[in-house]
């Protein structure tokens, strides 16, 4: 009975399309930024659980970023992009280095942080890093990350 | 002959002058950075050093912690905090008599500026810019925020109040070896 209610609110949360079950969600850019300068205009992104840290078994992506950079904005843009376009099969982790980070996102920051933000990491569903490098990164190239980590949990699925 | 004298004379006298001005305008250390953000602040009240030695050496002396601001001439949020607060008479005196100040240019020591952020990302306090640091005179981070108002406001820290936490936390030596960041400071 409860093995059958677990599947049946899996199914139910697929089919509206959240991934409540899996983190964060409802990301969105906020619409106030100002692109035209390094203005402070509050978190670049929002969303659900924006506190939440690395899930296994699933790709994820992480961005770093600080509210005030400029360059950080430009990736957070990138971002929501790749959001609306892999949100079924990619765990996206938001770290604003601004606001108090839940222990979950310290980790990820102690391990890869480096000092430069926007700092940007794809980790495949092992958690073993595929991109980890500060500065922005084009969309494209994330993508060919994705398909990467896509390919590895296919094929360690067999 | 007289007219030479009297020339050689204006000459010393204008030197003076010019000397008297500068120490007026350039009351701090920074006089004669070759950084426009660092150089900008040398009118400031508050006695600000560059990073290096001479800061670490002054703070041990003194056993003050070290208030570190890290800015940038592009940084609006930076320009603010030296508008509203490093150039306020009163929160200098506070500043030189509580701390020894230094200033780092964001620009001019990349390496350093990661160092700083990279301290208060993994310390899980704000690491944007601009960064205020408070550091131990051996060099340990245990303390910081980012842009500090003049008056607390919107649940924000002011920077009066930062400032009192960072010199409480000062006192509390086994914390501060407990929870900081260690860095790399020439001897």
């Amino acid at each position: 009975m409860i093995k059958k209610n677990i599947l049946l609110y899996g199914l139910l949360s697929l089919l509206l399309g959240t991934q409540t079950l899996f983190g964060i969600d409802n990301l969105k850019l906020n619409s106030k930024l100002d692109y035209q300068s390094d203005s402070l205009d509050g978190p670049l992104i929002t969303g659900d659980d924006a506190q939440s840290g690395f899930i296994p078994g699933k790709t994820n992506y992480v961005i770093i970023y600080g509210e005030g950079c400029f360059n950080s904005k430009r990736q957070a843009r990138r971002t929501i992009e790749l959001y609306n376009k892999y949100r079924n099969q990619v765990h996206f982790v938001v770290v604003d280095l601004d606001v108090k980070r839940s222990p979950e996102q310290q980790q990820l920051v102690k391990q890869y942080y480096e000092g430069s933000i926007p700092h940007v990491l794809v980790l495949d569903a092992n958690g073993r890093p595929l991109y980890n490098s500060a500065g922005e990164v084009d969309s494209k190239h994330i993508e060919a990350v994705f398909a990467q980590s896509f390919s590895r949990s296919a094929a360690s699925a067999k | 002959m007289k007219n030479s004298v009297g020339t050689f004379a204006l000459l010393i006298a204008t030197t003076l002058a010019g000397t008297d001005t500068a120490q007026a305008t350039a009351p701090n250390h920074l006089g004669g950075q070759s950084s426009v953000y660092l150089a900008r602040a040398a009118g400031q009240p508050v006695d600000w050093y560059p990073w290096g030695v001479e800061a670490f050496k002054r703070a041990k002396e003194l056993d003050r912690p070290i208030l570190l601001d890290v800015g940038a001439v592009w940084c609006p949020w930076c320009g603010l905090m030296d508008r509203e607060t490093y150039t306020n008479p009163e929160t200098a005196e506070y500043v030189n008599q509580h701390f020894v100040a230094v200033k780092v240019d964001f620009d001019a020591s990349p390496k350093l500026v990661a160092q700083l952020q990279r301290a208060q990302a993994v310390l899980n306090l704000p690491a944007g810019l601009p960064l205020t640091s408070f550091i131990t005179p051996d060099g340990k981070l245990y303390f910081g925020a980012g842009y500090l108002p003049s008056e607390g406001k919107g649940g924000k820290q002011s920077f009066k109040d930062a400032a009192e936490q960072a010199l409480k936390e000062y006192a509390n030596k086994r914390k501060i070896d407990d929870e900081s960041f260690q860095l790399e400071v020439a001897k």
